[in-house]
C-alpha cells in the first residue's frame, strides 16, 4: 500500500488535523505531549464516574448533599474535582415534582471535570434546538417519561455556570454502598435526559 | 452574532439520536488532536482569548450545519490563527500536502506544558467572588430586543421577553465584550422564563432558565 493511498483513506478532516498539528508543532506552538496529556486527561481521567461519585456521595451524606446544593464547586473540590469549564459549578435537584435537564444552546458548553466531554447528541443541533421548547418530547427520544405532576426545568448554560443534575436515587438502594450508588448514576441522569 | 449557531427553539432539526454509556470522549483520533491543539494554541499565546466561539460562529451557516462538531473546532482554530498572524492558511496547506505525501509526523515534547495541560482539570483555590448589580432575586426582568453583529451570549429566543431572577451569579466579563479584546465584568443572573411566554405551541408547562449579563437586560 503507498502512501498515498494511505492518505486516500483519510478523511478531509483527519488530513486537514494532521497537517495543523504538523504545522504547529513546526512552529512551536503546540507540543505533541501537550496534545497527548489533553486527550490522557478525558480518556482517562475526567469523565462522569466523577459526578456519579458526588451524586452518591450526596444521597448518603446529607450535609453534603447541603453543600452540593449551596456551593457545588467546593463540593467538587472536597472530591478533588475541579478545574476547566468546572470553575463554576451548580447542582440542581431533581424531586418528585421536579426534573432538571440541561442544555447549551449556543455550542457544547458542559461541566468538563464531572462530567467529561459530552455526547455527540448534546452538541448536535436536534438536542440544542429542540429540547428548551419541546423536552418531554425529547426525554422520550431518550424512553424518559415523567410521572404525572412533574414540573421540568431547562437550564441553558449561556454563561459561565456549568450545570450537573442529581438525580433521584433508585427506589430500594437503602442498604447500597457508595460504589454501588455511584454506579448507578449515569451521564445522561447528570444532563437530565434520563430520570 | 445572529448565527444559526444560536439553535434554541428551532424548529425543523428532527429527532435527537441517543448515545451509549460508552461512547468514547473522541470517536475520531483527530478530533482529540484537534481538541488538544485547541488548548495547546491558547496556553502558547497564538491566539487571541474570547475568540473561540466568535471563530465558529463566523464560519457560514451552510458549513456549520453540513460539518461536524470537531470539524467546527478545527474551522475556528485555524481561523483563530489566521487573525494573530500565528500561522496562516496557506502554511497549513503546505503541511497538508506533506502529509499526503506520507511524511511521518513530527513531534516536540515540552514536559512542562504537559504539566501545565494535567493541572488545569485540577480544582483551583476558592475565590471570594462579587455578585450584585441592579436586580434581585425575585425581580422582573426584560431581554433586550436588539444586539448587533458581534458575538453574544443572549440567545434569540428570549430576547424581548419578561423573566424572574432566580439567583444571582458571579460577576464576570461579559463574553460579548471579550471578543472585541474588552475586558468587561457584569454582573450575571440566572433567568427563568416560563415557556408559555416563549412559545405559543399547546400546552408548554415547562420554564426555562439562561443565565445573562446585565448588558443582556433592558
Amino acid at each position: 500500500m503507498t502512501e498515498n493511498h494511505r492518505a486516500r483513506e483519510k478523511s478531509a478532516a483527519q488530513l486537514r488535523a494532521e497537517a495543523l498539528e504538523l504545522a504547529l508543532i513546526e512552529k512551536g506552538l503546540v507540543s505533541t505531549d501537550g496534545i497527548d496529556a489533553l486527550v490522557d486527561t478525558f480518556e482517562h481521567t475526567v469523565g462522569p464516574q466523577n459526578g456519579a461519585r458526588m451524586v452518591a456521595r450526596a444521597w448518603v451524606d446529607p450535609a453534603y448533599r447541603e453543600r452540593l446544593l449551596a456551593d457545588a464547586t467546593g463540593a467538587a473540590a472536597e472530591l478533588g474535582y475541579g478545574g476547566l469549564e468546572g470553575e463554576h459549578l451548580r447542582a440542581v435537584e431533581n424531586t418528585d415534582t421536579v426534573h432538571n435537564v440541561v442544555v447549551c444552546t449556543l455550542c457544547s458548553c458542559y461541566p468538563w471535570p464531572i462530567l467529561g466531554i459530552p455526547p455527540v447528541w448534546y452538541k448536535s443541533p436536534p438536542y440544542r434546538a429542540r429540547v428548551v421548547r419541546e423536552p418531554r418530547a425529547v426525554l422520550a427520544e431518550f424512553g424518559t417519561t415523567l410521572p404525572d405532576g412533574v414540573e421540568i426545568r431547562v437550564w441553558d448554560s449561556s454563561a459561565d455556570m456549568r450545570y450537573l443534575v442529581v438525580p433521584e436515587r433508585p427506589p430500594g438502594s437503602e442498604d447500597w454502598d457508595e460504589d454501588a450508588l455511584a454506579a448507578a448514576v449515569t451521564r445522561d441522569h447528570m444532563i437530565g435526559v434520563a430520570r | 452574532m445572529d448565527g444559526v449557531h444560536d439553535l434554541g427553539g428551532m424548529q425543523g432539526f428532527g429527532p435527537v439520536v441517543p448515545s451509549g454509556p460508552d461512547e468514547p470522549p473522541f470517536p475520531e483520533r483527530w478530533e482529540g488532536r484537534v481538541h488538544g491543539m485547541m488548548l495547546g494554541v491558547h496556553l502558547s499565546g497564538a491566539v487571541r482569548g474570547g475568540t473561540f466561539r466568535p471563530a465558529i460562529e463566523g464560519m457560514g451557516a451552510i458549513a456549520y450545519l453540513t460539518t461536524t462538531y470537531y470539524e467546527h473546532w478545527l474551522h475556528a482554530v485555524e481561523a483563530m490563527l489566521a487573525e494573530t498572524g500565528a500561522l496562516t492558511a496557506s502554511e497549513v496547506d503546505a503541511a497538508e500536502a506533506r502529509v499526503v505525501a506520507g511524511e511521518a509526523p513530527a513531534v516536540r515534547s515540552d514536559p512542562g506544558t504537559a504539566e501545565v495541560v494535567r493541572s488545569l482539570f485540577r480544582p483551583g483555590p476558592a475565590r471570594e467572588e462579587e455578585t450584585g448589580g441592579r436586580f434581585e432575586i425575585g425581580d422582573r426582568v426584560r431581554v433586550r430586543n436588539s444586539f448587533g453583529p458581534g458575538h453574544t451570549r443572549c440567545p434569540r429566543y428570549v430576547r424581548g421577553r419578561t423573566g424572574v431572577v432566580e439567583r444571582v451569579l458571579p460577576t464576570s466579563p461579559v463574553l460579548d465584550a471579550l471578543a472585541e479584546g474588552e475586558l468587561r465584568p457584569e454582573p450575571c443572573y440566572t433567568i427563568t422564563f416560563a415557556a408559555r411566554d416563549l412559545w405559543a405551541d399547546p400546552g408548554l408547562d415547562h420554564t426555562v432558565a439562561v443565565d445573562l449579563w446585565e448588558s443582556h437586560l433592558a
